[in-house]
């Protein structure tokens, strides 16, 4: 009974430690198809997860590891442009937070996703699209 | 026969003049409330009607868009009002009902609105209103979308949807076309010119409109269905009356539109079509007759527009839009006694608009409607046209301000208002510049000064 105990202790603290090691926005269980739900309602209207694709925002296929302002095709914002930001699960989650206060002048103008657990949905399946 | 005909038109074509004149607003916070965004995003000034490429990719989705948070995001209800003040360079006679010769106060338009998304493919906007200008109750605009859904065309999207409205281009994405054109506001009050295509308002509210669209790539909208009048019982409990008459076959609707956007800016070209087989009304409400013959009428319609939106200090607007109407007017003709039935109209409307942080904001309007004598229009007693013709020149200003509406607005996004001043110069009214009437009344003695405060929550 008490090796039992010490075995799940030990392996709580050891997913508790692969859970800080891990990067992103990692306080929630992300569900990649509460994600893809979440993206068609609040992001669909302005964006495509088809390649190739630029509705009045950019496609965001391959959104992750890519850097702003740098699909082509789509006129981008100056601001975009120029900002130099990697898409990591942390600026995008950062970004999704507030687009225009990471970004001031972009052209996205959704005010942003304040609930965490959404974002983390959302960002789990963009990291999908590629 | 034919002289109580005249004389019951012209009892009704005062308040004809009143439904024409006013214009409600679409920009609801409860689309803020259900999509996340601020007034702004969708709306250019921050404020209804007149949309950004994002409102229109909202519109045309079928108000299904869903980012909002919260229980307030599922809550799909609004509320405006409009009141104002009017001032005409010339005391009225007769003064409008209820009301002073001159400078009048009045509570314009309460309005309740339902809109909002069900799911992914189905939405609407229904607007209810009432008016204390002639203390009336009715269904104001509607624009439902019983189903919407998108495919992969060629490589890019091709939206497909279809329609349920009352009133044609309620449904239109763009605010070159009449119903959300400018101006968006209008002294309820005042005198208008009576000469107007059937697009403009011959339709509205009296009507069921069923459409399919297609919109490809955000770039081509297409769209075509018909118009039905209702039945004088609907007609009775929505609060409205036939307009130009009851329609004898469905009316085809026919709309064709390409934008371009680059950069921070929209652009687009359009076409609308319309035709319409109608029993004329006789003047008693809810009574049309074709006894005497059927009025035909044919629209063509194109517009235009440009829009930079930058998002920053600075927009900018432009937009126009001229109709050609031919007219045989047999029935009308017949009830009235003339015996002219053929006729044609031209209206040719634009605006120029300047935004500084979608706060301040500066309008600049020209309407001109020409076209020949017509007498089974024109000619009836009660219409103010001595030589018969619809002739009308008029130029609008409009100051306005809009301190809400941003997201970091106060009650955002529960609460936007807007107050303006706007200024109706008229240098031809209806078919003369002097003396139009034959009573000695010149075109700019309707001159109009409106007040307004519109506030929607």
């Amino acid at each position: 009974m008490s090796r039992r105990i010490i075995h799940t202790i030990v392996l709580g603290a050891a997913c508790g430690s692969l859970a800080v090691l891990l990067p992103g926005p990692v306080a929630h269980a992300a569900d990649v198809s509460a994600g893809k739900s979440a993206f068609r309602n609040a992001c669909g209207i302005c964006h495509s997860a088809e390649p190739g694709v630029n509705k009045i925002g950019p496609t965001l296929f391959g959104i992750m590891g890519r850097q702003t302002g740098s699909v082509p095709g789509y006129s981008y914002s100056a601001a975009n442009r120029n900002a130099h930001i990697t898409w990591t699960p942390q600026t995008m989650d950062k970004y999704l937070q507030g687009p225009r206060a990471m970004i001031p002048g972009t052209k996205m103008t959704y005010m942003g996703v304040r609930d965490p657990e959404k974002r983390a949905n959302i960002i789990a399946y963009l990291a999908t699209l590629k | 026969m034919a002289r109580r005909i005249r004389f019951v038109l012209w009892l009704l074509l005062p308040l004809a003049g009143v439904a024409l004149a006013t214009r409600p607003a679409e920009a609801i916070p409860a689309f803020a409330a259900q999509t996340g965004q601020a007034c702004t995003d969708c709306h250019v000034g921050g404020f209804g009607p007149e949309l950004t490429p994002l409102g229109r990719a909202f519109k045309i989705g079928g108000y299904t868009q869903r980012g909002g948070e919260g229980w307030a995001s599922y809550v799909p209800l609004s509320l405006m009002i409009q009141t104002s003040f009017t001032n005409t360079a010339s005391d009225q006679n007769p003064p409008p009902q209820h009301y002073a010769p001159n400078n009048n106060f009045s509570l314009d338009q309460i309005s309740g609105f339902i809109g909002g998304g069900i799911g992914e493919h189905t939405g609407g906007l229904m607007q209810f209103t009432w008016t204390d200008v002639d203390n009336t109750a009715h269904v104001d605009n509607m624009d439902l979308r019983p189903y919407t859904t998108t495919f992969n065309l060629g490589g890019k999207e091709l939206r497909i949807g279809t329609t349920l409205n009352n009133a044609p281009t309620v449904q239109d994405p763009y605010n070159s076309t009449f119903v959300w054109g400018f101006p968006f506001i209008a002294s309820a009050i005042a005198p208008t010119p009576v000469g107007n295509p059937i697009l403009a308002g011959g339709f509205t509210g009296n009507a069921i409109g069923y459409t399919i669209y297609a919109w490809w790539n955000n770039a081509l909208y297409l769209e075509g269905g018909a118009y039905s009048t209702f039945s004088p019982w609907l007609l009775a409990r929505f609060g409205n009356d036939y307009g130009i008459g009851s329609t004898t076959s469905p009316a085809p609707y026919l709309r064709a539109a390409y934008e371009w956007q680059w950069g921070e800016s929209a652009a687009w070209i359009g076409t609308i079509f319309m035709h319409a087989d109608v029993d004329p009304p006789t003047g008693i409400p809810y009574q049309t007759t074709g006894a005497l013959g059927t009025d035909h009428y044919t629209d063509y319609a194109f517009d235009a527009g440009y829009q930079l939106l930058n998002h920053g200090p600075h927009s900018v607007t432009v937009q126009g839009i001229f109709t050609h109407e031919n007219q045989n007017l047999k029935g009308t003709a017949g009830l009235t006694g003339v015996a002219s039935t053929g006729a044609n109209l031209n209206q040719f409307r634009a605006n120029v608009s300047y935004w500084y942080k979608n706060t301040y904001g500066f309008t600049v309007g020209w309407q001109k409607t020409w076209g020949p004598a017509n007498a089974a229009l024109y000619a009836v007693a009660g219409v103010p046209s001595a030589n018969d013709k619809p002739d009308n020149n008029a130029v609008i200003i409009e100051a306005d301000w809009v301190p809400f509406g941003k997201d970091s607005s106060l009650w955002a996004p529960f609460m936007n208002l807007k107050l303006g001043v706007q200024y109706t110069a008229y240098t031809q009214f209806n078919g003369g510049t002097s003396n139009y009437d034959g009573l000695g009344t010149r075109a700019n003695d309707n001159n109009t000064l409106l007040l307004f405060a519109w506030l929607i929550f």
